[in-house]
């Protein structure tokens, strides 16, 4: 995706996000301030983005992780234990999926297994 | 200084447990939580690649969902100090005059 889309994604992104708290703190934004604000978060992610590489890149990895992000967040008390918290009910998610998947694929298994044993039984009778 | 995001909590937080389930990740609002959530993944894992130096540097999955979130605080934090500022002026709507004096604070608080 080249620039120019991406830029406007991002702008109907924030415009979204804008007009949700738009509405409820029941204040309008100019068009000017949501593409100001678009412009600043655009610009924002090429800062995050190079100082997550650093950060991965002085650990001796290739692969970004959370503990990179939660480096970036070091700035604010209440905004690092805010990502902290939301890292773990990420993980938390995460791990409750995985777990409902694996139990789906080990029902079907069952499923697909009981026919046969059925089979088994009689023709042992 | 404290984010202004727990001052002024919006409705459509909700609590721990609920946010977790339903804001994963996802940049957009309502009631497309869930479908965004891949779409907000691969707008946000563009706009860091767009930025890396090394070809070879990759992004794990629950890193790519942090970052989705930040961005989002970021987005969100704008919006509210914003509105913060145009209400202790007495304005009905909020220009960029309020964003230029609430951005240098937001910055260095990210």
């Amino acid at each position: 995706m080249e620039n120019p889309r991406l830029k406007a994604a991002v702008h109907y992104t924030v415009g979204c996000l804008c007009e949700e708290v738009a509405s409820d703190k029941e204040m309008q934004f100019s068009k000017q301030t949501i593409a100001a604000i678009s412009e600043v978060t655009f610009q924002q992610c090429e800062n995050f983005a190079k100082d997550l590489e650093m950060f991965a890149r002085h650990a001796k990895r290739s692969t970004i992780n959370t503990e990179d992000v939660k480096l970036l967040a070091r700035r604010s008390n209440s905004l690092l234990k805010y990502i902290t918290e939301k890292n773990e009910d990420i993980a938390q998610f995460n791990l409750e999926r995985k777990a409902k998947k694996k139990k789906k694929l080990e029902d079907e298994n069952k499923n697909s297994v009981e026919p046969a044993e059925a089979g088994v039984v009689e023709s042992e009778n | 200084m404290t984010l202004v995001l727990h001052t002024f909590r919006p409705p459509w937080m909700g609590s721990r447990g609920r946010v977790a389930e339903g804001w994963v990740g996802s940049l957009v609002c309502g009631k497309r939580e869930r479908v965004c959530r891949n779409r907000a993944g691969e707008l946000v894992s563009k706009l860091l690649h767009l930025h890396f130096k090394d070809d070879k540097t990759k992004v794990s999955g629950d890193a790519l969902q942090l970052m989705a979130e930040l961005l989002k605080i970021f987005v969100v934090e704008a919006a509210i100090r914003s509105v913060r500022q145009a209400q202790a002026e007495d304005l009905a709507q909020v220009g960029v005059e309020q964003l230029e004096k609430v951005l240098p604070q937001l910055l260095l608080d990210f």
